[in-house]
């Protein structure tokens, strides 16, 4: 239900679009009229001249929103003392000035119709009563209509309010992005890291290795064509070649673990980030000291099937960055892309290796 | 040479210094200065420039100036302009950083008189060499050509099995395959693998196991080779 003060403009620009707005309040206001007249008419076993109820009804429905769109407004607005004694006095005034519009209706139904059929115009107590009795009944159905309205307003805030915290975390979350994205701006990142090489390479031949290996796994991160769903396997290798040389070059060449593939797979297509997840698993959860038994990661080609297995000791220290999560994702891009086609399993052998085994169309 | 870097220039001097056969004629931070004068002198066989450079790109300088210069290489941060670049018959194109090897190795793809000496050279007659092992502070250690199980490749290392020890030095497997082809027992079965044949213990399949427990793959493009020699090696009965 909408506050009829805010919509007030349209009511200029056209019936159509005010019986839309307030179409609830139309079929309320018919529902109700309905109900009340044709519960009066059983208990007196007869219908008032419709003139009647066109009168009253618009005297009471006129009063229905004059209570819940300004009266009550006017009198909420002060202190929570000074309601004490606005209620009672905007309600008696109310009920005064109802009682007066009343009998004045009922005069002038009575001098320019001839619904009275002679009978002579008075005022008895039993009007007097009823004409309080509706009035407070009316002002109480109009107070309910007024809570529930101030409800919805409350509820329309606080929805606006999350919406501009969500507003600001997006913008924030934007502009970190922005930020980030002019730190890795490839201009910028590979001219100082082909500084730091520059100045490496002579006296910390070592660093600039790394710095070569990083240089290409960010090349690789950042020319990234986004969404593209097949990559050379080819571009994935070097990525691996980069991590491991990275990582051996900060272990001093002391983990053991074997790449094994033949040239002439890397003109594979296959979807990204598969290879490259099930390494960086093996170096996040592997033991690779030991040198009798290297981790070993496997590319190969049998029956039209591609086969990357990858096999490693389990750390006796656990990493407490999950392992489920990545696997589950690759399960998942996989079924996606290859369907039945591909088949993907993983498990603890012998109690102490981890062994992954993954096959896919080749081409 | 043409950078808006000075690093740049100073990277590409240094590399320029390790080929004796290579002359630096000029180096240029400003392409507008270097517009003016190449574009006035004489012709010369290389142009390194830069893509991304202040006042006037690469992409147009290189338009320019083109028919002064027999080769032209752009050495750039990143690959954006990678087409444009092969538009004007650009001859090659380095993303920095590149290694002195990339670098050595596009120059004598272009002018093999240039070729480099091997880095590594040691006197052939002796039955042993030493190696910096990287596990133990880059210090020298004698290997025996004799006690070569196998050498693996790791990137720009190898590391090399003995009976006793594995030795990781700095030393590439193209560099060591020169050395080793000299001794007929060495012969490679990977990418990333070159064994000694007196070494293998056992052949499983598409496997070999050598003398120390090590397994090695062999790969798709060195099984004729090593089939070939083993059949050669077989003893067969003539029974049927």
């Amino acid at each position: 239900m909408l506050n009829l003060k805010h919509s007030l403009p349209k009511l200029k620009n056209s019936v159509v679009s005010v019986l839309d707005t307030y179409k609830y309040h139309f079929i309320s206001w018919a529902v109700f009229m309905v109900y009340e007249s044709v519960s009066a008419s059983f208990m007196s076993n007869s219908f008032a001249p419709l003139i009647n109820y066109v009168v009253f009804y618009t005297l009471n429905i006129s009063f229905f929103y004059i209570h819940a769109n300004f009266v009550l407004d006017l009198v909420l607005q002060g202190s929570r003392k000074s309601r004490l004694w606005k209620i009672p006095l905007a309600i008696l005034i109310e009920v005064a000035i109802y009682t007066l519009v009343m009998l004045l209706l009922r005069l002038i139904l009575f001098k320019f119709t001839d619904l009275a059929a002679g009978k002579p115009f008075e005022i008895t107590s039993f009007i007097l009563a009823g004409a309080i009795f509706r009035c407070i009944y009316f002002i109480g159905f109009s107070t309910g209509y007024y809570f529930i309205l101030q409800l919805t307003v409350e509820k329309k805030k606080t929805l606006l309010l999350e919406r501009q915290r969500m507003d600001n975390q997006i913008q924030l979350a934007k502009s970190e992005n922005a930020y980030l994205k002019a730190q890795i701006n490839p201009h910028f990142l590979f001219n100082t890291l082909d500084f730091i090489y520059q100045h490496a390479r002579e006296k910390s031949p070592v660093a600039a290795e790394t710095i070569l290996s990083l240089s290409g796994m960010m090349r690789h991160a950042v020319g990234q064509v986004k969404g593209e769903e097949f990559a050379a396997l080819g571009e994935e290798i070097d990525q691996v070649e980069n991590l491991i040389n990275l990582h051996q070059l900060r272990k001093n060449h002391e983990m053991h673990l074997r790449f094994w593939y033949d040239e002439d797979i890397r003109s594979a297509r296959i979807i990204p980030l598969i290879l490259l997840t099930l390494v960086e698993n093996i170096f996040k959860h592997g033991n690779l000291h030991l040198e009798s038994d290297p981790a070993q990661i496997s590319i190969t080609i049998d029956n039209d099937y591609i086969s990357i297995e990858t096999y490693n000791l389990i750390s006796e220290y656990p990493n407490p960055n999950g392992l489920g999560s990545g696997m589950a994702n690759i399960s998942k891009r996989l079924s996606y892309t290859y369907g039945a086609n591909s088949t993907f399993t993983y498990g603890i052998d012998q109690e102490k290796y981890f062994k992954v085994k993954l096959a896919i169309p080749y081409n | 040479m043409i950078d808006d870097e000075g690093h740049a220039i100073e990277g590409i001097k240094s590399y320029i210094g390790y080929l004796p056969n290579l002359e630096l004629v000029a180096t240029y931070t400003d392409s507008l200065e270097a517009l003016k004068e190449i574009g006035s002198g004489e012709n010369v066989d290389i142009v390194f420039m830069d893509v991304d450079m202040p006042r006037i790109s690469g992409i147009e300088l290189a338009t320019a100036i083109r028919h002064k210069t027999d080769k032209l290489i752009f050495t750039t941060a990143h690959s954006k302009y990678a087409f444009e670049a092969f538009e004007i018959n650009a001859n090659a194109y380095l993303l920095k950083p590149y290694t002195f090897a990339l670098f050595a190795e596009t120059i004598t793809r272009f002018f093999p008189a240039t070729a480099i000496l091997p880095p590594v050279s040691i006197k052939r007659e002796e039955d042993y060499f030493f190696v910096r092992n990287k596990s133990e502070g880059n210090n020298l250690v004698k290997i025996r050509y004799a006690e070569i199980i196998a050498v693996e490749s790791m990137q720009n290392y190898i590391r090399i099995y003995t009976p006793s020890t594995a030795v990781v030095t700095y030393i590439s497997i193209s560099e060591i395959k020169v050395i080793l082809q000299e001794y007929p027992d060495f012969m490679q079965v990977h990418r990333s693998f070159i064994i000694s044949r007196d070494q293998i213990d056992k052949i499983e399949g598409n496997t070999l196991k050598m003398s120390n427990g090590l397994v090695i793959n062999i790969g798709n493009s060195y099984k004729d080779a090593v089939n070939a020699y083993i059949s050669k090696k077989t003893i067969k009965t003539s029974r049927v």
